[in-house]
């Protein structure tokens, strides 16, 4: 490790990226989905199951005959889906494009063993429905096929009776959130289990704001509880299709505030005071110079600038807020050291060191090269300052500028790099 | 920071699968590990796709975590070997050297003479961006080599290439941030 390598690891090394909710929405969302892809593969596990059991049980009756069947019921699937949510009373488009698809089947079946084909497949839809979830779109379709062709099956005369009823249940309304719980400053997405559907979606965030977009995505302004309602409308109707509430909770974030005082020695330090109250946790950083989880905690700033200051903390409910302030400091303080010296022998300037070496009582290294980058001086003692000879062969430096470092460990056991230039001039 | 009991608590909770210890851990651990990905990636998009996934693997592997060394130090090597496992995806061969020029093990423990580098401190986000510019074998090398502390002999099993190859790219990596970063003071 040269000192190249230790600047870049400094620099880079207490750097923290500032918090990104979205972040967290689409690791959720991936930790949350995987249950919701699991339940996908089985449920179309069990939809082929399903047609598998359908056909073996055809198979038994018929023969070569059925094997389109599958074909037809999968390319079939789609279409059967885009027209029940257009619009489930709409069944003169949607006859119209089954019959389409269906050209070869429909009539083979309806021609040889009409009554065969619905008996055979009932026992298998129905339960598809009862389980109705997206997976069972297959089993959506048969139903719909002996619908235009029976009149025999229970799902059947369900229609008949009830048919408001199933079309709110057959539109899935039903929403997931990554979390039911955020912090304030949050966003929620709610992404509704089917956003395939042809109605309109109206978000009811239960704060008083609306939405109609697909998605719902909603910042609270304020803590508390809130129902979240998705309502899928009839675009020409406004009638309401499908409606589903979820409850979340908005907390409230931390409310963030420091203060700070300057000492008076001759290199100010500045203590910086936590005065958040509701908080749990909190994080100093002054940017690409200190962290700190402490209360309290104190910095010194060697070189003038405007030094951003964050706080920033985090409450019970794992909610973080952060404040900033400006820290001025108006002088460079490079321990002080001169910036130029005469070593002429007239006891005036005659030697080098950074002035506050001799204050502070640590145990220093200071190092003087030339602009060549070659070792003139070394030194731990405050009392052996630079007299501007070369120690290699104790020549007397020419006049001209000289780079020199110092390290040393600071009381809180971290290491304080320093370097400047000095001028000699005899 | 956390005490290790609370911590205990979280880890526990996240094992359980329960989504606000899950959020609780990434709130503490993203801010550091996103840090440590912008230097492995070409650029913030790849950083965050390499920070998401590797907490995706920390929390599916988090049943493993014995306690044993400090948490941050167990995320932060997974979340290392999933930049790097990212890198090789990205590219076919990503590690050997670009171009033919051998330079061989540089001259290390050179001071600091030349007046464009008296300023000695660099903020994070110019020292993240140079490295981030530097191409994926040269950046991989620096950051497991001067960041991570790892030495030549390891890196070059860690990333089945030779030791030669990994002093040639950290050298050249080097001269290529010296390059980009005296730049910067200039201005």
């Amino acid at each position: 490790m040269d000192k190249f390598d230790n600047i870049i690891k400094d620099a880079v090394e207490g750097y923290e990226a500032p918090y990104d909710a979205q972040a967290w929405a689409n690791v959720s969302a991936q930790l949350g989905n995987k249950g919701g892809a699991m339940k996908w593969i089985v449920g179309s596990a069990a939809a082929v199951a399903l047609i598998t059991g359908s056909v073996y049980l055809m198979n038994q009756d018929e023969t070569e005959l059925n094997v389109p069947v599958i074909t037809e019921n999968t390319t079939v699937e789609n279409n059967t889906i885009i027209s029940d949510n257009h619009n489930v009373t709409d069944n003169i488009t949607n006859d119209g494009e089954n019959t389409d698809n269906n050209t070869t089947v429909t009539d083979d079946s309806q021609s040889e063993v009409p009554t065969d084909f619905s008996d055979n497949s009932n026992p298998a839809t129905v339960p598809g429905n009862a389980g109705n979830t997206n997976g069972n779109s297959v089993n959506h379709n048969v139903t719909n096929q002996n619908n235009d062709q029976t009149v025999t099956n229970p799902v059947n005369t369900n229609t008949g009776s009830y048919p408001e009823d199933i079309i709110t249940t057959r539109i899935n309304s039903k929403f997931v959130c990554a979390n039911s719980e955020a912090c304030m400053s949050e966003e929620f997405i709610f992404t509704p289990e089917d956003i395939s559907q042809s109605a309109l979606y109206v978000w009811d965030f239960g704060d008083g704001s609306f939405s109609s977009s697909k998605v719902g995505t909603h910042t609270y302004t304020r803590s508390g509880s809130f129902t979240v309602t998705l309502s899928l409308k009839d675009s020409k109707s406004n009638k309401t299709l499908g409606k589903s509430s979820v409850e979340v909770t908005v907390n409230a974030l931390p409310d963030v505030q420091f203060a700070y005082e300057k000492s008076k020695e001759m290199i100010p330090t500045i203590t910086f005071i936590n005065l958040t109250e509701d908080a749990t946790d909190w994080n100093w950083n002054i940017k690409g110079l200190k962290t700190s989880t402490d209360n309290q905690f104190e910095y010194t700033f060697r070189k003038k600038g405007i030094y951003m200051v964050e706080l920033s903390a985090t409450n019970e409910y794992g909610c973080s807020n952060s404040t900033q302030k400006p820290i001025e400091i108006k002088n460079d303080y490079n321990l002080l050291a001169p910036t130029a010296f005469t070593p002429n022998g007239d006891n005036k300037n005659d030697n080098f060191i950074p002035e506050a070496l001799r204050l502070m009582e640590v145990d220093f290294t200071m190092v003087v090269y030339d602009k060549s980058g070659k070792m003139m001086y070394q030194t731990n003692n405050v009392n052996q300052p630079w007299d501007g000879t070369n120690m290699n062969d104790n020549s007397i430096a020419e006049d001209g500028a000289y780079v020199w470092t110092v390290q040393f460990k600071n009381a809180n056991g971290e290491i304080e790099y320093y370097e400047g230039h000095v001028i000699i001039t005899r | 920071m956390e005490t290790s009991e609370d911590l205990r608590t979280i880890v526990d909770g996240c094992i359980k699968g329960k989504s606000k210890y899950q959020q609780q851990l990434f709130k503490l651990f993203y801010g550091k590990m996103m840090a440590v990905c912008m230097r492995y990636a070409k650029d913030r998009d790849e950083a965050q796709d390499m920070v998401q996934n590797g907490f995706i693997k920390i929390f599916n592997k988090l049943d493993v975590y014995n306690f044993e060394g400090s948490l941050e130090g167990w995320i932060r090597r997974i979340m290392v070997n999933t930049a790097i496992d990212q890198i090789r995806k990205n590219k076919r061969d990503p590690f050997s050297i670009e171009d033919d020029s051998r330079i061989q093990n540089m001259e290390e423990e050179v001071p600091f003479a030349d007046d464009d580098e008296h300023e000695i401190k660099i903020k994070a986000e110019t020292a993240i961006k140079a490295i981030s510019a530097l191409s994926p074998a040269y950046r991989t090398v620096f950051n497991l080599y001067v960041i991570e502390g790892m030495s030549h002999k390891e890196i070059a099993e860690y990333l089945g290439i030779s030791e030669g190859t990994s002093k040639s790219n950290l050298a050249k990596a080097k001269m290529k941030l010296k390059e980009e970063l005296s730049l910067k003071f200039e201005h």
